[in-house]
């Protein structure tokens, strides 16, 4: 669901950034408000989850691939605020030293995944959670949040060949309008790639539920039930790799001429990809040069998990310190 | 009633001056404050590798990244250390990290002529080498307290009297440090109303020398008294730990990865 550079125009991505932009100062605001110091280092770890998370790609009949990406596992965990801004830094990290999402797009990619995704899910969890069992609320709100995220993602997708055009009637962007980008989209989304953030929303806080029940609720915690957890989806990150395709809609300047979603290939590349803004990543596609794909997929996890971390480790000792007056559990 | 003596009669016309050397008093507390971090750094914190096979590697992995001349490999060569640095508590990463962009920042400004006239590549190695360097070596000095260090030195049979010169070294840093700072916050109490200028800092640094002099020959009896010959047996027990296993594997991928990529067969 990571929309790569040059799929969405310039003025749609700016659009999406300055929208973005009150989101982001809120979510700092609120995150200095309610969380304690211990909780943004706790966040830090929990940001890796959604990194680690989004380098599982998941196979589709049809030769593409999708992942889930734990916004509203993080937002039932921390709230909306705080789920926000650790999913975009998280998605930061991806587009600027691995090139997953483009950097331009990281607007439109946090207004998805970062901010529509969580909140849209903390609302359907405290909504249903007064009617279902805990854990089949959150599931039920991850598959919906992943599919409202994904549904915005392809009506940025489906909206630029509406707009952009050069004056053969050729789409300059995303190639693909609204019926095709949707049901394209969806059809994974609403089968598999829902499934899995359901179930990988679950199985963590079953896990942590077992672990470290006092993480569900709202009060001061240690991550010391995390780390094995973290250490697990490091190690099998290569799983990631066996699913061969290439996500709909990330295909590179060069496979998209032969793409066939309107029945024939589309037969040509879109300029504003052809001459597009592109910035060379660290790791691009989570490998480094020389050395075996799962060796490389291990190490960029390694890295982009440690840089989460630390960077909430080291937001949250700038934080001031707060009087305990032993009021720590706070309303849901 | 009780009558006042003379000088508390005075009325007081005292007026705070600009002083030159405030800024020279600021800047020697600082420095002070700085030094005792090291101790502050060195407690002793429960580590699942032992100061020994963190030694070890330590040596490894700096003479492997000072060896490479590839970017990718120094780059995944900050893998592990920056997983490491996850394990400490915000306020130490915050101070390790300032210090650490700031002499790598430094060793940039050294090589931009060199980038900026076109030598890019290898140059820009440098600072990250340098910074690679300062947070592993700080990571280091975190995890492990100076005693534990030291005891590692001896088990590496490094020669009794580098060791001692190392184990003196780190105690008197801390010790120092607390005396400077006495004895500036005692000189700048004393200085209010008086300009003493310049002078009060040799005079500082002079008693300095003589007070440490005169500690150092204290210490050097107390041990002397406690049976200490000069050499520093190894300590008793085994000193390898669970995550040893994990670490020393992980130096060993690293060494056979150098060995591949920049010497291959």
């Amino acid at each position: 669901m990571h929309i790569p550079e040059n799929y969405l125009s310039p003025s749609t991505c700016a659009v999406f950034g300055a929208a973005m932009m009150p989101v982001w100062w809120m979510a700092v605001k609120k995150v200095k408000e309610e969380l304690p110091r211990e909780k943004i280092s706790l966040l830090g770890a929990f940001a890796s989850f959604s990194f680690l998370a989004m380098m599982f790609n998941l196979p589709l009949p049809g030769g593409t691939t999708g992942h889930a990406v734990g916004s509203v596992l993080l937002s039932i965990l921390f709230g909306p605020w705080a789920a926000c801004l650790a999913v975009s830094l998280a998605l930061f990290v991806q587009a600027l030293f691995f090139g997953d999402g483009g950097l331009l797009a990281f607007g439109a990619n946090a207004f998805n995944m970062a901010f529509l995704m969580p909140f849209g899910g903390a609302l359907l969890y405290r909504a249903l959670r007064s009617l279902l069992p805990p854990m089949a609320a959150a599931g039920i709100a991850a598959y919906v949040g992943l599919n409202l995220a994904a549904l915005m993602a392809a009506i940025e997708f489906g909206l630029q060949p509406l707009l952009f055009t050069d004056g053969v009637g050729h789409a300059l962007y995303a190639p693909y309008p609204l019926s095709i980008s949707i049901p394209a989209m969806m059809v994974g989304h609403l089968t598999l790639f829902g499934l899995a953030e359901a179930l990988f929303t679950c199985g963590v806080l079953a896990f942590l539920a077992r672990v470290q029940p006092e993480l569900s609720e709202k009060g001061t915690a240690s991550s010391r039930g995390v780390w094995p957890l973290i250490g697990a989806l490091i190690a099998l990150s290569p799983l990631g790799l066996l699913a061969a395709g290439t996500a709909w809609g990330e295909w590179s300047p060069e496979e998209i001429a032969e793409q066939t979603f309107s029945g024939a290939p589309l037969g040509y590349t879109p300029t504003g990809m052809e001459a597009g803004f592109s910035l060379e990543a660290l790791f691009p596609d989570y490998a480094l040069e020389g050395l075996s794909e799962p060796t490389g997929y291990v190490l960029s996890a390694c890295i982009g998990t440690a840089l989460l971390v630390l960077l909430f480790k080291v937001l949250s000792s700038l934080q001031p310190k707060r009087a305990d007056y032993g009021t720590h559990r706070s309303e849901a | 009633m009780t009558n006042l003596p003379d000088w508390a009669m005075r009325p007081e016309n005292y007026k705070a001056t600009a002083k030159r050397e405030r800024y020279l008093f600021r800047s020697l507390l600082h420095i002070t404050s700085l030094l005792r971090t090291f101790s502050a750094l060195r407690e002793a914190r429960r580590c699942p590798i032992s100061p020994l096979a963190g030694l070890i590697s330590l040596l490894a992995f700096t003479l492997l990244c000072c060896l490479t001349h590839r970017a990718l490999f120094l780059l995944a060569l900050y893998a592990p250390l920056l997983l490491a640095l996850c394990f400490l508590p915000a306020e130490a990463l915050g101070r390790i990290f300032l210090s650490a962009f700031l002499v790598a920042a430094a060793s940039f400004l050294l090589v931009a002529p060199a980038v900026f006239l076109g030598g890019a590549g290898l140059s820009l190695l440098i600072p990250l080498k340098t910074l690679w360097t300062l947070l592993v070596l700080r990571l280091y000095g975190s995890l492990f307290s100076w005693n534990a260090i030291t005891g590692a030195l001896a088990r590496l049979r490094i020669p009794g009297l580098l060791i001692f010169l190392l184990d003196t070294m780190l105690r008197n840093l801390d010790i120092l440090a607390r005396q400077a700072g006495n004895q500036l916050s005692a000189l700048r109490l004393r200085s209010i109303g008086a300009d003493r200028g310049g002078r009060s800092l040799f005079s500082l640094l002079g008693t300095l020398f003589l007070r440490t002099q005169a500690t150092q020959e204290a210490t050097q009896e107390a041990m002397v008294c406690r049976g200490f010959s000069g050499t520093y047996p190894r300590p008793l027990g085994s000193s390898w730990k669970r995550g040893d296993v994990l670490l020393l594997l992980a130096t060993l991928f690293y060494v056979f990865l150098f060995f591949q990529k920049e010497m291959p067969l």
